[in-house]
């Protein structure tokens, strides 16, 4: 009994958002109570977040049981930054939608289904125990499909739903066959046992480990089976912001949970270094050949998702913190603002720009991340270096506007300051004991500057690939996406029990929007 | 079997005229930031409107009419009346034929049947997965390839070429439909585009004009693209890639009819060729009755019109004295209800409507680093180039783009998401929760601080190079003697936030252009000493102590705000300040009037004010205005004869006086401007609404904007979106916009208007193929005769009272 009372405080955000959902209805033409009772979600997550700043809990024992740690939910500060992060971006979305889908007649049910996605994302959050992150993902892309299957008039968006649907279930399958294997070696699922538990693992014992890192690579869309997230630009406007800045999380979220266990194994790290790092190059690659907005945001997703499995791999667990929270709030802002124009402007020194901003943002950012992670004086060793060429740039680029260039250095020193500053504080706050995963790394070191080095070293392997290749192909991803969806498409022929049910589902929802119609 | 085009006995240059015929049935589109509203089949007007339609419907089963369940509901609500339906039928001399009218409603018959191209019959591909229709493909991959040539920096003129390389090394193409890439492989399509398009009509011979209807259907079914090459064939002068995305589109057709699952398929469609003469007469049989309706319901709206003009008796102000008051408005809709609040709040005042760009040549330059912008209709080009002179515009614009040029950097993307992502909370809360509630107007040009820069010479200029069309304006509204004491020119703009479509809600007659510029610039120069002086000349004497104030007509929230001069002296300063507070009263009566539009929104604590400011600052509003909604009707006259009538935002008003214009050069300018532009935008419009899927842009929720500008996708997939989309139409229950063809009338004796009208061949198509109704009023007894093919009919408004 006294276990349930500590619960429903933690989960109480994730119960009004339900409510929520329950509430979205046509009757109210503003949706008043929904978006009253998604406010006072964000605000019990606040409440709860500086509580546990106040009572200070990191590993410290429990003293204060409003926020808490139980065998099932867990309200480090950790936690609970992430879950006011998903409250605020629910509450924005939320807001977003009555507006914006004024004119659509699925308004209420797309509102109510968004509603219990951030629901499930929100108990996500606050997990800490293996089962109930796996139930919450589940529950998570069934409401997601159920939005999905809202727009399956659209002509692309019934073969979306059909490769999401695979890929969730894959990812699903292995995250379930993991849990299996860990309860019959460890007896237990949840993540304070494990984490006491798991230590000098066999090659054999990492295995569910490596099946719980393949389902967060399927799930954050990680070459090759980004094909999903792509097809998702045909649903409206604030369902990818959501699921951008919200679903695309969890992945990562669930790493940066296990990192006391991940960091002792080097199988699964491997495994994020290498697909994070190539996605997150390539990617990025194909998303500058992009030319519509929001799939060129979309391919963004898959990147900074590859380089924040990246920076996990790497054991830079308090940067890939930063980088997924700044990601949420940048993505979910780009994505609602993707209708803004902006007037045309005269196009001059891209080519010098492009070496400034390369050497002194790109690599200097890289290599001062992977010194910051090992010593307190190699990064200053580096900045100098950096200063340096900067000097020598300053002085010998030839920019025909002088304003351009002016802009140009102005807003690097702003973001490698901002940069330095927040990568300080953030490291810093491990000290604070607010349950950040601290970068720690079991890794040699000199694997860090290996890996990092060779980002740089292939970034400018795939300048010169650029220059050489079929802009079309990479306009189309190398069609990677389209090999896998049609192999599914063909494996789906196989197994006509599940084709027959999902085209079924499609046909049912289809039919129902007929209805609705008239 | 590969065929080269010198075994033909045909060449290019003898089906030239073939293409170039059947590819009228495009128009231009522009890109975002300039969005000119269009008739979609401007290119077709020499045609009689209804063969269009029916090309139309016969080609790319488009709907260029409502249906006639919508007719229905009209009659039922009595928006159309018997008596209305019964004299359009007694002009067609079918006076006995009402019942068949109204039974017809009962009883509609499903459309005839429409050319379907050979890769839209469904084939046997073995599997039954729901994205396999073959037809949908070939639209996506034509639509993904353009988009990727067209977003360049440099467009080449190889589009077809590029194509076919493309396409040969095309990897998806290769696993869906590895029977066509094995073809391309084979070389069966020749190098450039002109072989092709002859290999294309000698593998399918037919008569020429199945050959047109063949052509045009194949073109509609990529006519986004096609509208964007219609505008870069427009823009440069040997630009032929619209034929070039045609020869594309036939590739697919020659490649899908080689493979063996088309093949029975192809001779089975051979066979249907000769029917599609037939289903176009049957277009005529079909459509007869709606067409008659359709004519019905712009007879209705004329009535009330007409009516409105015999019922009220024009006001005139007394002449004797100096008016207090003289203000200069865009002719567009939505100035209508500002007129009129304006004459009754402001005593001795009077309101004109005039061409939102009032005729000056105009181009803008925001600052050092954005694009010159023309700022007039695009039937004229600019001469005159009016550049900011603010710095921190400037530096602000070269941050931004380094902003972005950062951001696209492949390394420093993740440097930037990382360390700057997370100020972007602050715009997440800002954007949601601070500016919606925030009253905030918006200004395109900083204040008064720009110079004029004459394009041609290259160099600066002064006011003085403008006086040639400011004479031309006084002339045209009659002013020379009779100056207020202050003249307001207001230009127009519309305010939203996140809306690709922002540009289609500013000035129509400026191009998509807020009309503050053009404002700004002739009241400036209106003030001028030297421009003054230069117009005594001509006998034009501006009195002293009259002051010109340029304003801007906020259309979102329906406010006037007055734009700062740039000459200062006290008399203005004075004038400024008294104008504002009336100005004032104006904005609430005008504010207040709108409040049933929007009757959900409004509560005891939240105003008209708040929601109209709401709608102008809301990132999620899809609806910030309705825009020209509703037009139908062009008054070209004085104000004195509408000024009593409520025209409901219904009517583009110019202001003329035909005694003043006795060398007819002034009906001239409107008639072949003005009114062009507004039927464009009346086109638009009504394409928009009878056929929202082909000539409508979609769902706003779902759109996708294309790099730089170029236009929007709906979704990630299909063709490129032209027109105005679903909720500019629609307010989710009703629609706002009753597509009726433009009804203009002219004050002015009928010979005038007949001497015009017969000189420019525009005019005659527009009228006499039935694209506007054009009427003239007698500027005595007020009466309405309709111009049709030289002939002037009495139409008197229906006798409805007995």
């Amino acid at each position: 009994m006294d276990r349930v009372i500590e619960i429903i405080p933690l989960l109480m955000p994730a119960i009004l958002y339900f409510l929520a959902g329950i509430f979205a209805s046509d009757r109210s033409k503003r949706f008043n109570h929904t978006n009253v009772l998604m406010s006072l979600g964000l605000i019990t997550s606040l409440v709860l977040l500086t509580l546990s700043l106040v009572n200070g809990t990191g590993s410290s024992p429990v003293t204060f049981s409003l926020v808490t740690k139980n065998q099932l939910f867990t309200g480090t500060f950790f936690n609970l930054m992430l879950l006011s992060l998903v409250s605020l971006l629910g509450v924005v979305v939320v807001r977003y939608m009555t507006t914006y889908l004024r004119a659509d007649r699925r308004r209420s049910l797309v509102i109510r289904w968004s509603c219990f996605t951030i629901a499930t994302v929100s108990g996500f959050m606050t997990s800490n125990h293996l089962g109930i992150f796996l139930i919450a993902w589940i529950a998570c892309s069934a409401c997601l499909n159920k939005i999905i299957l809202l727009y399956a008039e659209r002509p692309n968006v019934a073969g979306a739903f059909r490769l999401k649907y695979l890929l969730s279930r894959l990812a699903e399958i292995l995250i379930l066959a993991a849990s299996i294997l860990l309860i019959s070696q460890y007896g237990s699922l949840n993540l304070d046992i494990l984490y006491q538990q798991v230590v000098n693992l066999s090659l054999t014992s990492m295995l569910p480990w490596v099946l719980i890192t393949l389902a967060v690579l399927l799930k954050s869309a990680q070459l090759p089976v980004h094909g999903w997230l792509l097809t998702m630009i045909e649903l409206p406007t604030p369902v990818s912001a959501l699921l951008h800045a919200g679903i695309i999380n969890l992945g990562g979220f669930l790493i940066l949970r296990l990192s006391p266990i991940m960091e002792n194994i080097w199988l699964p790290q491997i495994l994020m270094i290498s697909a994070g790092g190539i996605t997150a190059l390539i990617a990025s690659l194909i998303m500058r050949a992009q030319t519509t907005i929001k799939a060129r945001l979309a391919w963004s997703t898959s990147s900074q998702m590859g380089f924040l499995l990246l920076e996990c791999g790497l054991g830079l667990y308090a940067f890939a913190v930063l980088h997924m929270m700044a990601h949420s709030v940048y993505k979910a802002n780009a994505f609602l603002n993707s209708g803004t124009i902006s007037q045309p402007v005269v196009v001059k020194d891209t080519k010098q720009s492009e070496i400034w901003i390369t050497t002194i943002v790109g690599i200097s950012f890289i290599t001062l991340q992977a010194s910051l992670s090992l010593s307190y004086y190699f990064p200053l060793l580096i900045s100098a270096l950096f200063i340096l060429i900067a000097t020598y740039l300053y002085r010998h680029s030839k920019f025909e506007s002088k304003l351009l260039k002016q802009s140009l250095v102005r807003n690097s020193f702003m973001l490698i300051l901002t940069g330095g500053v927040l990568h300080y504080l953030i490291g810093g706050s491990a000290l604070l004991n607010l349950s950040i995963p601290v970068t720690h790394n079991q890794l040699p070191k000199l694997m860090i500057y290996v890996v990092m080095f060779s980002i740089v070293a292939g970034y400018l392997a795939l300048v010169r690939f650029k220059s050489r290749t079929n802009q079309y192909h990479i306009y189309h991803g190398f069609f990677i996406d389209k090999f896998i969806d049609i192999t599914l498409e063909k494996m789906l022929l196989h197994i006509p029990g599940l084709h027959k049910a999902l085209n079924r589902k499609i046909m049912v929802s289809q039919y129902r929007l007929e209805e609705k119609n008239i | 079997m590969n065929m080269t085009a010198d075994k033909l006995p045909l060449t290019f240059e003898s089906i030239k005229p073939l293409v170039e015929d059947a590819m009228k049935i495009i128009a231009p589109v522009w890109p975002l930031h300039r969005l000119v509203a269009v008739n979609p089949w401007w290119n077709e007007v020499h045609k009689p409107w209804h063969d269009c339609a029916a090309t139309l419907s016969t080609c790319g089963g488009i709907q260029p009419m409502m249906p006639l369940s919508y007719y229905k509901k009209m009659f039922q609500t009595g928006q159309i009346l018997e008596m209305q339906l019964k004299n359009v039928l007694k002009r067609h001399n079918w006076n006995s034929a009402t019942h068949i009218f109204l039974d017809k409603l009962d009883n509609e018959a499903p459309p005839p049947s429409y050319i379907k191209v050979l890769s839209e019959l469904p084939g046997n591909t073995k599997s039954k997965l729901i994205n396999h229709r073959l037809d949908e493909y070939i639209q996506n991959h034509i639509s993904h390839f353009c988009a990727a040539f067209f977003a360049k920096k440099e467009i080449s003129n190889n589009l077809y070429q590029h194509w076919l390389t493309q396409a040969k090394s095309d990897a998806s193409l290769r696993i869906r439909f590895p029977e066509i890439h094995g073809l391309l492989q084979k070389n069966t399509l020749p190098e450039n585009w002109q072989d092709l398009i002859i290999n294309a009509l000698s593998l399918w011979p037919m008569s020429k004009e199945n050959s047109v209807f063949f052509l045009q259907a194949l073109i509609l079914r990529i006519k986004g693209w096609a509208s964007w090459c219609a505008f870069l064939q427009q823009e440069h002068e040997n630009s032929s890639h619209l034929f070039q995305l045609l020869a594309i589109r036939l590739s697919w057709e020659i490649l899908v009819s080689k493979t063996a699952t088309y093949h029975a398929k192809n001779l089975q469609w051979q066979q249907t060729i000769n029917q599609w003469h037939d289903w176009y007469r049957q277009w005529f049989q079909h459509y007869q009755y709606i067409m008659i309706w359709q004519e019905a319901s712009e007879e209705a709206f004329q009535d009330q019109f007409k009516q409105g003009l015999r019922d009220n008796k024009p006001c005139y102000n007394s002449d004797s004295q100096q008016l207090d008051l003289q203000a200069f408005f865009c002719i567009d809709v939505r100035s209508e209800p500002v007129r009129s609040a304006l004459e009754q709040t402001i005593k001795n005042s009077k309101t004109y409507g005039f061409a939102g760009f009032f005729g000056l040549p105009l181009a803008s330059k925001a600052n050092a680093l954005t694009k010159i912008v023309p700022q007039l209709p695009v039937l004229f080009a600019p001469a005159i180039s009016v550049d900011s002179v603010e710095n921190t515009s400037s530096s602000n614009q070269a941050q931004e783009i380094q902003w972005k040029a950062i951001q696209k950097n492949m390394l420093a993307s993740f440097s930037y998401v990382e360390n700057m992502g997370i100020k972007d909370t602050w715009q997440l809360i800002r954007r949601s929760f601070i500016h919606p509630s925030n009253h905030r107007n918006q200004s395109t040009i900083t204040g008064c601080n720009y110079e004029l820069y004459d394009m041609e010479k290259q160099s600066k200029t002064s006011y003085l190079s403008l006086l040639p069309y400011i004479r031309n304006f006084i002339e045209c509204m009659n002013l020379q003697e009779n100056f207020a004491r202050t003249i307001l020119i207001v230009g127009h703009a519309s305010q939203s936030e996140n809306n690709p479509h922002r540009s289609s809600l500013d000035c129509g007659a400026c191009g998509g252009q807020s009309g503050e510029i053009n404002a700004q610039v002739l009241a400036d120069a209106l003030n001028d000493i030297d421009i003054r002086n230069a117009l005594i000349e001509d006998q034009i004497l501006i009195p002293s102590d009259t002051v010109c104030i340029a304003g801007l007509h906020n259309t979102t929230t329906d406010t006037i705000t007055l734009l700062p001069s740039q000459h200062d002296t006290p008399e203005i300063i004075q004038r400024f300040a008294m104008l504002q507070s009336q100005l004032e009263q104006v904005n609430n009566h005008v504010q207040k009037g709108r409040s049933h539009e929007y009757k959900d929104e409004l509560s005891d604590n939240i105003s008209i004010q708040d929601v109209l400011s709401r709608k102008a600052n809301d990132w999620s509003e899809t609806q910030p205005e309705w825009g020209l909604a509703g037009n139908a009707g062009f008054y070209i006259g004085p104000r004195t004869s509408t000024r009593p009538i409520n025209l409901n935002k219904r009517f583009f008003l110019h202001d003329y006086d035909w005694q003043a214009d006795r060398e007819k050069k002034h009906l001239e300018q409107i008639l072949t401007g003005p009114l062009i532009v507004a039927h464009w935008i009346n086109f638009q419009y009504y394409a928009s609404v009878t056929d929202n899927q082909h000539y409508g842009s979609g769902d706003k929720a779902l759109h996708n904007i294309i790099a730089d500008n170029l236009g929007i996708l709906e979704g990630g997939s299909g063709d490129l979106r032209i027109g105005l989309s679903y909720q500019s139409l629609y307010d989710g229950e009703h629609l706002m916009h009753e597509p009726l063809r433009l009804s203009v009338f002219i004050e002015a004796p009928q010979d005038m208007i007949a001497d015009i009208i017969e000189k420019h061949d525009i005019l005659t198509y527009l009228v006499n193929n039935g694209w506007i109704h054009l009427f003239s009023i007698d500027p005595k007894t007020k009466y309405c005769h309709a111009y049709h093919r030289g002939e002037w009919q009495l139409r008197p408004p229906l006798q409805l009272y007995g």
